[in-house]
């Protein structure tokens, strides 16, 4: 299963004191997003991705090894942009 | 000319004529109604605001009707009406004058694109305003009079008009609405200060509009630059209290508080991102309206020091 | 005062208008009230007349262009959500009305607000269909269980649909118009001329000559006659977009509204179209469009009623006949569109519930 960025997104970002704010000019709406949902959305840009490629990116971001805490919070993390709309899961 | 140098008699023949023009900031009202109360809160609140001249557009035609039929003589009613529909339900004739300034106040919130604006009150000392959103119930209302009445300018109570070229604030400067409660530690508060007769039983309680102080409407051409947004609760029994609070938090609430920001897609967000960016984002909690002014004062100061 | 000054912004040969300040505030008051301030405004700006306009009402009519754009933004959510929900499915799905315009940028889509998504699909995969909307999130708007009965069993609509966490609201159609109607169309017909949307896969919108006449149909088919002259602008833009592409089109019209039997609303709105606009189909075609409305003295009368009802409803030109002419066109328009039996006791129902929203009827 890869996923993707959903193709009518447009994401712009802001960051004060490690929260995260993005603005979706899609669909119009704002997302206050705690550090990992953050992280696992910026990975997207014009590749799909599968799980543990993200996994992989994202504890490369956060300079941590990736493990199971990660792992089951980029899980949820996934599950959560999906519902919004914001990833979409791609063919392959 | 101000509205202070129309006759009685004049005053009441435009409202049931032609209408009754009429300055408040950026926004230029044009009111029409034949209700003695509507005279009489005008004459009293708005005197010293400015008549539009001839050739000035005027943004907002409001006419406070009242309603026909049965419910003219029987439980009498008025009506807002604009541009031939009703935007409100109507209401018992006594509530006539809130009813005008809630009018007022949707003409701008539903129409007035070119700002992005927030509900908010704004208040300016030495250069820097003040933007306090809050929900119902907060006692912002209750702090901005207070403030005023202490020496802080008056930008809006309810409306700020944020610029989109550089994000300063235009003042509105129309009457404080105040309700409930409010009205007694008010006039406790400020024995001077100049409210309109109470109306009871409307939906938000007893409410009734304090005159915005002559020398703040002298000033209504000066836009401010927003230094600070704090959001007030009133808490009883509490001391007066700022904790800093998320610039990120702050931007969502400021959203979640605006008349437009939805519509206004990503222009919005980048004006958002930059109002908290420049500001201090506080939480403020008060029960006392005079430790509250000693804050604000003392934040006030810094920008002098 | 009665100008209608709205109207005669679209009249053919109108130069630039030069309007007082006091008549800038009346024509933006009666463009709110017909719904015209963004077409009012693209209308200046196509024309290059925009700075001409005073600063006062210039941020009015640059307001509302901003909101008709921030709408195309948000309907291609919408048509993305709907994608997302339904989907891959062996029909397409067609978009109607606004939503169409915009998908497949259509120039009525350019100055239109409106609050709906219109969507069809088969008579027979409505159900389905419904039932993947309702696991997305759509769920009826409706409450009422007579009204509930009114959209399902008379009319051609589902009743309406709205988002649980977006608020907006979707209407599920099998056809363009109501079955017990006298313009009944069989949705089946509809769907051999739908046209693809290159940018939208899976979503279709009507061919040409059908997507003119739905708005036809619509104009006087629905209660609404306060945006009339906003539909017959649309109306108008349709018929210049695809003739100006297509010099058959005119007759494919022609033989599309006999096909359909929808002859008749065809005809009426041409009469509007040429009295307000000037509009008018080609010289060698125009006998046979006269003759697909109702002669002499019904159609005399239905244009008059249907032009009276056409003027905005802004007190500055609202005649005293304007009134009596929009009620008597939105009793037609109910029975157009069910039978003179079933229209009373509807109608006293909807008034009840205005009255009493929260107080059910005790009387069947």
């Amino acid at each position: 299963m890869t996923w993707r960025l959903n193709p009518s997104s447009g994401l712009h970002w802001r960051c004060w004191d490690d929260e995260w704010v993005v603005f979706d000019q899609g669909s119009g709406q704002t997302h206050l997003m705690n550090p990992v949902t953050a992280a696992a959305l910026m990975q997207f840009d014009a590749q799909c991705l599968s799980f543990e490629q993200l996994l992989d990116k994202v504890a490369a971001d956060m300079s941590v090894t990736s493990n199971s805490e990660l792992a089951s919070a980029l899980s949820l993390a996934v599950e959560q942009l999906v519902g919004l709309g914001l990833l979409e899961s791609a063919r392959g | 000319m101000t509205l202070s140098e129309l006759a009685q008699a004049e005053l009441r023949t435009r409202l049931r004529g032609v209408g009754l023009k009429l300055a408040c900031g950026p926004f230029n009202y044009r009111i029409r109604s034949p209700i003695g109360a509507i005279a009489d809160g005008l004459r009293l609140l708005y005197a010293d605001y400015r008549i539009p001249a001839e050739s000035e557009f005027i943004d907002f035609t409001v006419n406070i009707e009242r309603s026909g039929g049965l419910r003219r003589f029987w439980r009498p009613q008025v009506k807002f009406a604009y541009d031939g529909t009703y935007p409100f339900v109507p209401m018992q004739l006594d509530h006539a004058f809130p009813l005008l300034e809630w009018a007022m106040n949707w003409c701008i919130s539903s129409q007035a694109d070119h700002f992005l604006m927030l509900h908010s009150a704004v208040i300016e000392r030495n250069g820097g305003a003040v933007i306090m959103p809050a929900p119902p119930g907060s006692g912002k209302s209750t702090l901005c009079a207070g403030l005023v009445c202490r020496g802080w300018r008056l930008l809006s109570d309810e409306l700020a008009l944020l610029s989109f070229t550089d994000g300063w604030i235009t003042p509105l400067a129309r009457p404080i609405s105040l309700k409930n409660e409010s009205l007694d530690v008010i006039r406790k508060f400020s024995p001077d200060a100049v409210l309109n007769q109470v109306t009871h039983h409307t939906t938000k309680g007893s409410v009734s509009h304090m005159k915005v102080p002559t020398a703040h409407l002298a000033r209504v051409a000066q836009r401010a630059r927003p230094r600070w947004v704090i959001f007030p609760k009133y808490v009883p029994g509490a001391n007066a209290r700022l904790t800093p609070r998320s610039k990120a938090q702050s931007l969502l609430s400021l959203g979640g508080n605006s008349f437009n920001y939805g519509v206004l897609g990503l222009k919005g967000f980048e004006q958002l991102s930059e109002l908290v960016s420049q500001c201090d984002c506080y939480d403020f909690e008060y029960s006392q309206l005079e430790q509250a002014v000693a804050v604000f004062d003392a934040l006030a100061q810094e920008l002098v020091a | 005062m009665n100008a209608n000054l709205i109207a005669s912004v679209w009249a053919r040969s109108n130069p630039c208008p030069s309007l007082s300040i006091t008549d800038w505030e009346l024509l933006l008051g009666q463009a709110r009230r017909t719904g015209l301030l963004a077409r009012l405004a693209q209308h200046l700006l196509d024309r290059g007349w925009m700075e001409q306009v005073p600063a006062g009402p210039q941020h009015y009519l640059q307001g509302a262009l901003r909101l008709v754009e921030r709408q195309k933004l948000a309907v291609r959510w919408e048509v993305n959500c709907i994608r997302r929900a339904l989907g891959e499915r062996q029909t397409p799905v067609v978009l109607l009305k606004g939503a169409a315009y915009v998908v497949a940028n259509l120039p009525p889509a350019r100055a239109r607000l409106f609050s709906d998504i219109d969507i069809m699909v088969p008579r027979e995969q409505v159900a389905q269909t419904e039932a993947a909307l309702f696991a997305a999130g759509w769920i009826s708007a409706e409450r009422d269980a007579y009204n509930q009965r009114y959209y399902r069993t008379w009319m051609h609509e589902v009743p309406p649909l709205k988002h649980v966490q977006r608020n907006t609201v979707l209407d599920l159609h099998h056809t363009i118009s109501p079955p017990t109607s006298r313009f009944k169309v069989d949705g089946a017909r509809l769907f051999d001329q739908v046209q693809a949307v290159d940018s939208e896969p899976g979503f279709c919108t009507l061919g040409p000559a059908d997507m003119v006449l739905h708005s036809a149909v619509h104009l006087f088919q629905e209660g609404d006659f306060g945006h009339g002259l906003r539909d017959l602008l649309d109306l108008d833009d349709l018929l210049q977009h695809f003739s100006g592409s297509d010099p058959t089109f005119w007759s494919t019209l022609l033989s599309r509204a006999r096909e359909l039997a929808l002859g008749v609303p065809l005809a009426h709105a041409l009469r509007q179209l040429e009295r307000l606009f000037g509009t008018v189909p080609p010289l060698e075609l125009r006998p046979e469009f006269s003759a697909m409305g109702p002669g002499g003295l019904a159609r005399h009368a239905m244009s008059t009623l249907i032009g009276a009802a056409v003027r905005p409803q802004h007190p500055s030109c609202d005649a005293p006949f304007s009134e009596a002419a929009r009620w008597l066109l939105f009793v037609r328009s109910h029975y157009i569109r069910m039978p003179a039996y079933l229209i009373v006791p509807h109608l006293l129902r909807k008034a009840y519930m205005r009255q009493f929203p929260d107080q059910p009827p005790t009387a069947a």
